[in-house]
């Protein structure tokens, strides 16, 4: 792919295209594989952070959610480039998604809980809601299939201010 | 999930070996805490330095790590990477840990201790 000095203007194009089984083992084999693929196209590494961010967190959705205890199935995933943009579509064959919807993504501490004041799950979702633009969620026949964009070269955004000062001496 | 630990004055550090504390590996990650931090210490100082990527998962576990060790004891990181460090500060958790650069800073930041 064509490389000049600031910002990469990537042609549109596949960056990924596989099937593989919705297991953990394979999530991290092609989290590793879009990781390369994205940095050897030029993309800066904080994309590229955020890039694997929200795709360990939708993809080890299926592998925990689609496919119930005992069952496996695939999953597959898409990522295809569209200017300064990456289009991601996950599939598989599991069950829907309860109530139909994908999850809002509240940051699970939005409702003060006194028996949980600290929360240890729930934030997948909200990372995935913080990071993805136009998420949709749509079951046709038997697929669940999530479809989000994925805007790339904002990483200096309103996120970047201090509000949560690191400690130095 | 490989985990090393050694004491430094009233100091835990905790040195994660794994490159990535995800799904695959955060249940592994929280018992392993456990059993390190059972050893009395005021402090627990979990060394992130070889931690390329975390997740939701290993978020929770970190928390999980930080309830178990009970009111009296703190758990504070230090030398988190880019990937994970971009992972608590959108979650905002950075807010919820004391969080150095690296271990020496995190030893030294008792010196000036309020």
């Amino acid at each position: 792919m064509p490389h000049d000095g600031g910002m990469p203007e990537l042609a549109s194009g596949v960056i990924v295209d596989e099937t593989f089984p919705a297991d953990f083992r394979w999530v991290r084999r092609w989290l590793q594989r879009t990781n390369d693929r994205l940095t050897e196209a030029g993309l800066p590494s904080d994309d590229v952070h955020s890039v694997e961010i929200v795709l360990a967190e939708a993809l080890n959705n299926v592998v925990e959610h689609a496919y119930p205890d005992g069952t496996t199935g695939d999953l597959r995933l898409l990522i295809r480039q569209r200017s300064n943009a990456l289009m991601v579509e996950i599939s598989d064959r599991g069950r829907p998604m309860p109530q139909g919807r994908a999850p809002l993504g509240n940051h699970p501490m939005t409702e003060f809980n006194k028996h949980d004041p600290m929360p240890e799950g729930g934030y997948g979702w909200f990372i995935i809601r913080e990071i993805v633009r136009d998420l949709v969620y749509d079951r046709r026949e038997d697929q669940n299939i999530l479809l989000f964009r994925l805007k790339l070269g904002a990483s200096k955004s309103e996120d970047d201010v201090a509000i949560g000062q690191k400690t130095t001496p | 999930m490989q985990m090393m630990c050694n004491e430094v004055d009233n100091a835990l550090i905790v040195t994660v070996k794994d490159q990535r504390i995800d799904a695959a590996v955060a249940v592994r990650f929280k018992d392993n805490m456990m059993e390190l931090t059972s050893h009395p210490s005021e402090r627990v100082i979990l060394d992130m330095c070889n931690v390329e990527f975390l997740d939701s998962s290993g978020l929770g576990a970190v928390v999980g790590s930080m309830k178990q060790l009970g009111r009296e004891r703190k758990l504070e990181l230090a030398a988190l990477t880019p990937a994970v460090e971009k992972v608590f500060r959108i979650t905002r958790m950075d807010r919820v840990f004391n969080i150095f650069d690296d271990v020496e800073s995190a030893l030294q930041s008792t010196a000036d201790a309020t």
